[in-house]
């Protein structure tokens, strides 16, 4: 968590930060090189023009490049693989058993003890990201409903506008609005495949126009359908769209659009 | 090359991509103690995963769309299919899918076709597929895999997984070799092998810089040894494991008296416990020493506490304490530890039982080991397990002794209420290569091996109890000097053997490996080599004879 009493402005100091491996949070005016905590802003740059000068730096990289050299020579004579710079096993090793002849011991002063090693030389292993794949199926499906429901919606929008009260002239404005399929053609209802006759009439989905017969209708109420079209809008009823039943609820038919069950799956 | 590493970086990796916020991640029974293993759970509540579930447990119903579900689970065709409910109902807000091996493209379409709610929002697989236990070993966690003296094919295809998930952690490219004379090692080479090359996007790595060796993989076979998971151990990881049963880092104690309520269960980590990761190999006796330097130090700490005067002393006592309280908790567990496996070693005469064990195993003198077997199995101090190991170790050497007595050996472990029907399963499991090297059985040609033989009996032996060196450092000790390996360890493939040792090794035991081998990996480990050890599980005594009664089933 940032302190916001640090100062942030300061260049050479740096706020709170988070080591991610022994987890301590610094504070202060920190040495950015040696994150020595130096308290104040004049002590900071003494600090870091005595310490860090361009000459102690050049001088402590040609240390630097000794040592490595040096290690490297020395390990070269052990078929040692070589290992990057900051290998200071200074941890003791590991006590031994007995002791067993048939494998050359011969260390160099200091017997790194890899159990004890930070993993400093290991990063994260192969991973393979299947998302694109995984997208380029989804998105195709996703789409196709996507599409369908949006084109319901706008239909539904075009119902919505200038809807008159009246059973008639209702009926007529949802006409002109969306095509309703020729009854003639449809012998039977499409979800229930039973025959149209006297007892069981045909009627017609208002968003899609197709056509099914009474018991297979939904309704969805006015307020419902304004809702899906305007998202936005907060109504004082519940947010969740009452379930339709056509035997339950008695239906009124001026304040209910008559839909098919694909349409209802698709828009609620 | 630390294996406990490799997976500690995988999961960070896997949750820190999943961003900030509150996250939850749900894993399966295989997954779940592959990520315990490797971190506790304060490091993950630490990392804001808060909750932990399971993918096949009846969970509620309730949706939690607030938090972010990072799945990580085996790619299994159950998992599959549960993923898929799950996808179709989502609880969580947001979904990110890992998967511990390579998946197929038919189930990443079944998995995308059902997520309609678009709450995947990344889909991986992260190749973390195998039990981290010790930083150089990893263990698949399974208990028997062969039948019939052939692979068990669920055994196979985990394994294989198992393998190949290794060598991706580490980003191997290696060259394969199995051990002339075992079927078992040959198919699973050949299947890690076309794996390898179905998958060759996945495996092409840079090469390793001209001259090197490609990094080896060694598949060996637990027959060719059978001697060292029957052995007494006497360092403190193999020590527990054999008297008290290592179970994915966690011992039970509830059935050692004397124990305080809350250590029923010990959990063993070398992650976690500093005092466990520096004596895992240390033997019993520098194990008293230490815990007896842990103990004085615990002891000073105490008394610091009791000096509170000032507030700064206050202050002080107040920031240490949850550490003072960490301490004693490691000391009280490791001291229950110690007392329980001297008391052990007390009961069961394990120091009579295990020096005669090394000398079965390392020597050849018939007559006197046959007597005191003989005195030992009657005498009814030493526990059955024990005097069945006797029995089973002589059987093997002797076989084909002029006076070799077995008969009447098992006859004496069948009074005793024994299991003498193993000894016939166990001469059938062991390879005729185990025959011949370990027992000397046939006349050695080879000079070479004439005169080392000759050098260690003139040596004499300091330490009784560990005299016994396992095959595996044998073999490894030709891998590194860059001896000829073609002989006994054909190549898998038509690659060109190279002549320089390898530069990192990775070797798998078919049937288990021992903690006696980890400590040998270690000791090679420490003069500078990168070799991890693995094996199908983590063998002691019992588990090995559970093993090769299975094996020999048919």
């Amino acid at each position: 968590m940032d302190n916001p009493f640090d100062m942030h402005d300061k260049e050479s100091s740096s706020g709170a930060f988070l080591l991610p491996t022994d987890g301590e949070i610094l504070e202060g005016f920190l040495c950015p090189i040696c994150k020595r905590d130096l308290r104040t802003p004049e002590r900071l740059t003494v600090h870091v023009e005595h310490e860090h000068s361009e000459e102690q730096d050049l001088l402590k990289s040609l240390k630097e490049i000794f040592s490595i050299a040096r290690q490297g020579i020395l390990s070269k004579g052990k078929k040692k693989p070589s290992q990057t710079g900051g290998n200071d096993g200074s941890e003791p090793s590991a006590p031994r058993l007995g002791s067993e002849s048939g494998v050359a011991i011969g260390s160099a002063g200091t017997t790194n003890n890899p159990l004890l090693q930070p993993g400093c030389n290991q990063t994260v292993g192969c991973s393979c990201e299947h998302m694109s794949y995984f997208k380029a199926v989804r998105s195709p499906r996703l789409e196709r409903y996507a599409a369908e429901t949006n084109k319901l919606i706008i239909r539904l929008d075009k119902l919505l506008d200038g809807l008159p009260a009246e059973p008639d002239q209702k009926k007529r404005h949802e006409q002109s609005k969306v095509p309703w399929i020729d009854g003639k053609l449809v012998k039977l209802c499409p979800t229930c495949a039973k025959s149209f006759g006297i007892t069981r009439r045909q009627h017609h989905c208002r968003v899609c126009g197709s056509v099914m017969c009474d018991g297979c209708s939904r309704y969805l109420t006015l307020e419902e359908a304004g809702r899906l079209v305007n998202p936005t809008t907060i109504s004082p009823v519940s947010a969740v769209p009452l379930p339709t039943q056509p035997d339950a609820q008695p239906v009124n038919e001026s304040s209910h659009f008559r839909v098919c069950e694909h349409c209802m799956r698709l828009l609620l | 090359m630390n294996v406990i590493r490799a997976i500690q970086l995988y999961i960070d990796k896997m949750i820190s991509d999943a961003g900030p916020g509150m996250k939850l991640l749900m894993m399966d029974r295989e997954t779940i103690s592959i990520v315990s293993m490797a971190f506790a759970q304060s490091e993950m509540l630490q990392k804001e995963v808060f909750l932990f579930e399971r993918l096949d447990t009846v969970r509620s119903n309730e949706k939690l769309k607030y938090l972010k579900c990072i799945v990580f689970v085996r790619p299994t065709k159950d998992n599959i299919f549960l993923l898929q409910q799950e996808l179709q109902s989502p609880k969580y807000g947001s979904y990110y899918i890992y998967f511990s091996n390579i998946i197929p493209r038919t189930d990443i379409k079944i998995l995308a076709e059902s997520d309609e709610g678009e709450s995947v929002q990344d889909f991986k697989e992260i190749y973390a597929d195998y039990l981290p236990v010790n930083p150089n070993l990893f263990s698949l966690h399974i208990p028997t895999c062969l039948q019939a003296l052939n692979w068990n094919p669920e055994a196979l295809e985990r394994s294989t997984q198992g393998l190949v998930s290794v060598l991706l952690s580490f980003k191997f490219r290696p060259a394969i070799r199995y051990r002339s004379g075992s079927t078992a090692a040959q198919t699973l080479a050949k299947k890690v092998h076309e794996t390898i090359n179905k998958e060759t996007a996945l495996f092409s790595f840079r090469p390793p810089e001209d001259g090197a060796a490609p990094p080896l993989l060694l598949i060996l076979d637990r027959r060719d040894d059978p001697i060292t998971p029957l052995l007494n151990q006497w360092t403190y990881q193999a020590m527990v494991h054999e008297l008290l049963t290592i179970n994915k880092q966690r011992v039970d104690l509830s059935g050692v008296s004397g124990v305080p309520k809350d250590l029923k269960e010990v959990v063993l980590s070398t992650e976690q416990d500093e005092f466990y990761a520096n004596n895992l190999y240390a033997n019993f006796g520098e194990i008293a020493t230490t815990i007896k330097v842990l103990m004085d130090e615990f002891q000073r700490k105490a008394n610091d506490q009791r000096k509170i005067e000032s507030i700064a002393d206050m202050k002080n006592f107040v920031e240490t304490y949850p550490q003072f309280r960490k301490m004693s908790g490691t000391v009280t567990k490791h001291l229950v530890l110690i007392s329980e496996l001297s008391v052990q070693v007390g009961q069961q005469q394990l120091f009579e039982v295990s020096e005669l064990e090394q000398e079965i195993a390392c020597r050849a003198d018939h007559s006197t080991q046959l007597q005191r077997v003989k005195r030992l199995v009657s005498e009814g101090k030493i526990s059955a397990a024990n005097a069945l190991r006797l029995v089973l170790l002589y059987a093997m050497r002797y076989e084909r002794h002029a006076n070799c007595d077995t008969s009447g050996l098992l006859k004496l472990l069948q009074d005793r209420g024994g299991r003498s029907y193993i000894a016939p399963r166990m001469l059938e499991y062991i390879s005729t290569v185990a025959r011949q090297e370990l027992f000397n059985t046939v006349k050695i040609t080879d000079a070479v091996k004439l005169t080392r033989n000759l050098i260690k009996e003139l040596k004499g032996v300091e330490n009784v109890y560990a005299q016994h060196e396992c095959v595996l450092k044998g073999t490894l000790e030709e891998v590194i000097k860059g001896r000829p390996l073609d002989a006994q360890y054909p190549i898998m493939g038509n690659e060109v053997p190279f002549r320089r040792p390898p530069a990192e090794v990775i070797v798998f035991i078919v049937g288990g490996a021992t903690y006696e081998e980890a400590l040998t990996v270690h000791r090679y480990n420490q003069e500078g080599c990168r070799i991890v050890l693995g094996g199908t599980t983590i063998h002691n005594s019992e588990s090995f004879i559970e093993e090769v009664l299975a094996a020999t089933v048919g």
